[in-house]
């Protein structure tokens, strides 16, 4: 099939030109140890102060939950608003039209090629590192973990990427989207589990990350935490609810934004 | 079967856009702006035949982009049509971008860290080449356009020449039977120039591909094209062989005088001759000749001055179409 | 002298002119970049709530904490956003029409541009430190403390950030590698300033001065510390010296060197 041929093509071109030019592994490591790394410092030192133990949950699980934020976010899929900002401001979209593909996978799946290098080297080391260093929960040895995860991930990625494409395409109609962006990938920070892990959340808080998109793109923060075996499918749920939703709206936009370009010019 | 690839009848754009009315509010102006309509294109029509080299001129804002947008489906007509080879871009736009290749002078579309070899397979993938076939019009590409000597490199490492042929190859990876120029020759050098216009002729010459191009090299309308259309405030002006429209201006002729020794004074010019440019050492005047002819000109000329050297000679091509810019300008 | 500052000032006022220009946009990045900036309130806020106080840092410390690095990061990178193009000018070959200026470098290079969003830094910063000041119930003398060492801490990241992004001469794929720095370099300067401790506090006051723009301003005021202020005055001086002198050798080595410029 066509697509899966061309987003493989893309994929493999990628990475093999990001194995010729680590530079950007290398950015993507520090960016990963200076935020994940000290912030995990940071809170080993908070949780001796409590006696190892903050809201129910121990320095163990809330060490995984917050790596696997950062993990996924290197692989970057946030950038598809600015490159899709960029494409629309140069008119580089037009020379993209002009081709014989989708618009939206094609920026898509070259999103995903970008970041999947740094993704795979840096979580493989990573989590190497943290289980020499920190030892694995009990949670992430059973059964159901790894392919819920994979699941989750998946889920989480196309929840992502729809997320950003949506702000993205808002350049159609608006100037400057970055505040949008800033908004919105805030909203990811907060309510995904970065530097404050979901176990520790207020009640409230917990409801809103567990029930709106930017909560439901980060569900791989969840995963470690014992209450997953039991409602793992709901989550997975929520994300393929958000999933649907979004995907007719990142398509109806484009639909409306297609037909701006046609009538009215970049 | 139809020998036209392009055809374009009545084909009209207009843009409405909201205008900012500076003597109304800032809040009237953001909920409920005036709009102004302006025609980019208006009702223009011309057909293209395969294999067929077109220039497509015309000043900035003439409505060349927008026409061009039109063809390849990007931006609607407000009305006419258009049909290339056979589809309707508002229509079969995919289908017909599998037959389209663009080459722009100012923008690449090659992957700037990997080899050529990559950005060409990769192009050959998106155009649903088998890779046998991708292999095969590598090959070919490579001993058409020689870039044997920097495959391997970068396309960032470069010299703009070799990315410029780098960039003509790869918009022809999918053997597309019309190519879309856009100032190819843009910044190149003179050796350059004339290596990357021979290679656009052979491929005209050995596939057949119909070649449509806009510049605002004179060099490469020139000898790239045999046909040129002239398109000024969205209307075509002139359609008609690039050999040709030197002709238009025939009722111009240009005549150098060169000083004896000096000219101290420029008298009035009798009607039909004006100056074109003077100074002490040399005067070029301008005769038209519906008015006067070159006899009768010279007589006068040389009557008025004492001169050493004579020179008698047509407008060039850019002045030619200078003209054609600047009378349009003019006369609107 | 007096003429440089002249020149920079009407170069800045030139740039302002002309992002104004786009004033709905103008305004959603001061909006857009409050809010932005309030996350990280939330964040550390809620991180309180479920933590407790830790180090002596209550929520308003942590209010202080965002106000301290927004407005120095906010003056800097408004009025000196060249600073960080620094990447981008060398790698296009744009550096040349520096270079050539009769100005001085460094001031004609970051009045080079202006960035409009910082703004919202600015004001956003300020509000914060409005707000920090009147949760500790401060004295005017915490309140002078507190101008002081906004006037102290942005020139601490303003070294910061040159000494930086002269890095940008050393290296080929320059922007990947200032980012970095930056980023480690500014991240940990937003963390809750009280969880630092020991080696922690150690490396990012003397290393990488990320504590020296917002945590430790933050406790000079509530403690009234002047030892501590001492310190950041004294490192504030050592990495301004220390920040000319890396941009001077980086001109040096882009001067001497046959600097590959992909031009077109």
């Amino acid at each position: 099939m066509k697509e899966i041929r061309l987003a493989t093509k893309i994929l493999k071109t990628l990475v093999k030109d990001r194995i010729q030019y680590p530079d950007k592994l290398v950015v993507d490591t520090i960016g990963v140890i200076a935020r994940c790394g000290i912030l995990l410092i940071l809170y080993g030192y908070v949780f001796k102060l409590n006696d190892g133990v903050i809201n129910g949950t121990t320095f163990l699980f809330a060490v995984w939950s917050i790596f696997f934020y950062f993990s996924f976010s290197v692989l970057r899929l946030r950038d598809i608003s600015g490159e899709i900002m960029r494409d629309i401001q140069t008119g580089n979209i037009e020379v993209l039209f002009s081709k014989p593909i989708s618009y939206l996978s094609y920026r898509m799946w070259w999103q995903v090629g970008s970041g999947i290098y740094s993704f795979v080297i840096i979580t493989i080391f990573a989590t190497l590192a943290l289980i020499f260093i920190m030892g694995l929960p009990s949670t992430m040895t059973m059964s159901i973990f790894i392919p819920t995860l994979i699941l989750t991930f998946i889920c989480g990625a196309i929840l992502s990427l729809f997320l950003y494409s949506i702000v993205g395409l808002l350049s159609f109609w608006i100037e400057d989207i970055n505040p949008v962006f800033w908004i919105v990938d805030k909203a990811v920070m907060i309510l995904g589990g970065s530097y404050l892990p979901v176990a520790l959340f207020p009640a409230f808080m917990f409801k809103i990350a567990l029930w709106s998109p930017f909560g439901a793109s980060q569900f791989v923060t969840h995963t470690v935490y014992e209450t997953w075996q039991i409602n793992w499918y709901q989550l997975v749920g929520i994300q393929l609810f958000w999933i649907v939703l979004l995907g007719l709206v990142v398509y109806f936009m484009f639909e409306r934004a297609k037909q701006k370009v046609s009538v009215n010019g970049g | 079967m139809n020998s036209n690839s392009i055809i374009v009848s009545n084909l009209t754009k207009k843009f409405s856009f909201s205008v900012r009315n500076t003597s109304s509010g800032w809040l009237k102006n953001l909920f409920s702006p005036e709009t102004k309509e302006i025609v980019a294109v208006n009702d223009i029509s011309f057909s293209v035949k395969h294999g067929e080299r077109i220039a497509f001129i015309g000043p900035n804002g003439a409505g060349k982009s927008t026409t061009i947008k039109m063809l390849t489906g990007i931006l609607f007509p407000t009305s006419g049509k258009v049909n290339i080879l056979g589809f309707d871009p508002t229509k079969d736009r995919k289908k017909l971008a599998y037959q389209i290749g663009t080459v722009f002078g100012q923008r690449s579309q090659l992957l700037p860290n990997l080899p050529l070899t990559d950005s060409l397979e990769f192009f050959g993938v998106m155009y649903d080449m088998p890779e046998k076939e991708i292999k095969k019009r590598i090959a070919e590409l490579v001993e058409l356009f020689d870039l044997d000597s920097f495959m391997t490199q970068p396309v960032r490492k470069l010299s703009l020449g070799q990315r410029m042929r780098a960039e003509v190859a790869a918009s022809l990876i999918h053997k597309p039977k019309i190519i879309l120029l856009d100032e190819p020759t843009i910044g190149l050098d003179v050796v350059a120039k004339k290596s990357l216009r021979d290679l656009l002729l052979k491929i005209n010459k050995e596939e057949n591909t119909t070649m449509f191009l806009t510049s605002h090299d004179v060099g490469d309308i020139e000898s790239l094209c045999d046909r040129t259309i002239v398109i000024n405030h969205g209307v075509v002006m002139r359609d008609l062989p690039t050999q040709d429209l030197a002709k238009t201006f025939v009722y111009e002729k240009y005549i150098d005088l060169v000083a004896l020794s000096h000219f101290n004074n420029f008298p009035e010019l009798p009607e039909g001759m004006s100056y074109s440019s003077r100074d002490k050492n040399k005067i070029t005047v301008v005769v038209d000749i519906n008015k006067m002819s070159v006899q009768e000109s010279l007589k006068k000329l040389l009557d008025l001055f004492e001169v050493e050297d004579i020179d008698v000679y047509n407008a060039d091509l850019e002045t030619v179409i200078r003209h054609i810019y600047e009378r349009d300008s003019t006369s609107n | 002298m007096m003429k440089e500052l002249y020149f920079a000032l009407y170069a800045i006022k030139k740039n302002i002119q002309s992002s104004a220009e786009l004033r709905t946009s103008f305004l959603m990045n001061i909006v857009g970049m409050s809010i932005n900036n309030t996350a990280f309130i939330i964040l550390w806020g809620f991180f309180v709530k479920s933590v407790g106080v830790i180090g002596g840092w209550t929520v308003a410390d942590i209010i202080g904490l965002q106000g301290f690095v927004a407005v120095c990061f906010g003056i800097v990178f408004s009025a000196g956003a060249g600073i960080r193009k620094l990447a981008d000018y060398t790698a296009s070959g744009a550096f040349d029409r520096f270079m050539l200026s009769p100005k001085n470098l460094l001031v004609r290079i970051a009045t080079s541009s202006f960035g409009v969003s910082a703004l919202g830094d600015i004001v956003f910063g300020i509000v914060c430190l409005g707000i920090y000041a009147f949760f500790i119930h401060a004295t005017l003398y915490q309140i002078l403390l507190i101008v002081l060492l906004v006037f102290i801490s942005t020139i601490l990241f303003l070294a910061a950030a040159i000494a930086i992004y002269s890095t940008s001469f050393f290296f080929t794929d320059a922007n990947s590698v200032t980012s970095g720095l930056f980023e480690l370099f500014l991240t940990p300067s937003l963390f809750h300033g009280g969880a630092f401790q020991g080696v922690m506090r150690f490396i990012f006051t003397f290393a990488i001065p990320s504590l020296l723009i917002g945590a430790l301003p933050v406790e000079i005021v509530r403690d009234v510390s002047l030892g501590k202020l001492l310190l950041v005055s004294i490192l504030a001086l050592c990495w301004f010296i220390v920040s000319i002198n890396v941009f001077n050798r980086a001109i040096k080595k882009y001067e001497s060197s046959n600097f590959m410029t992909f031009g077109n």
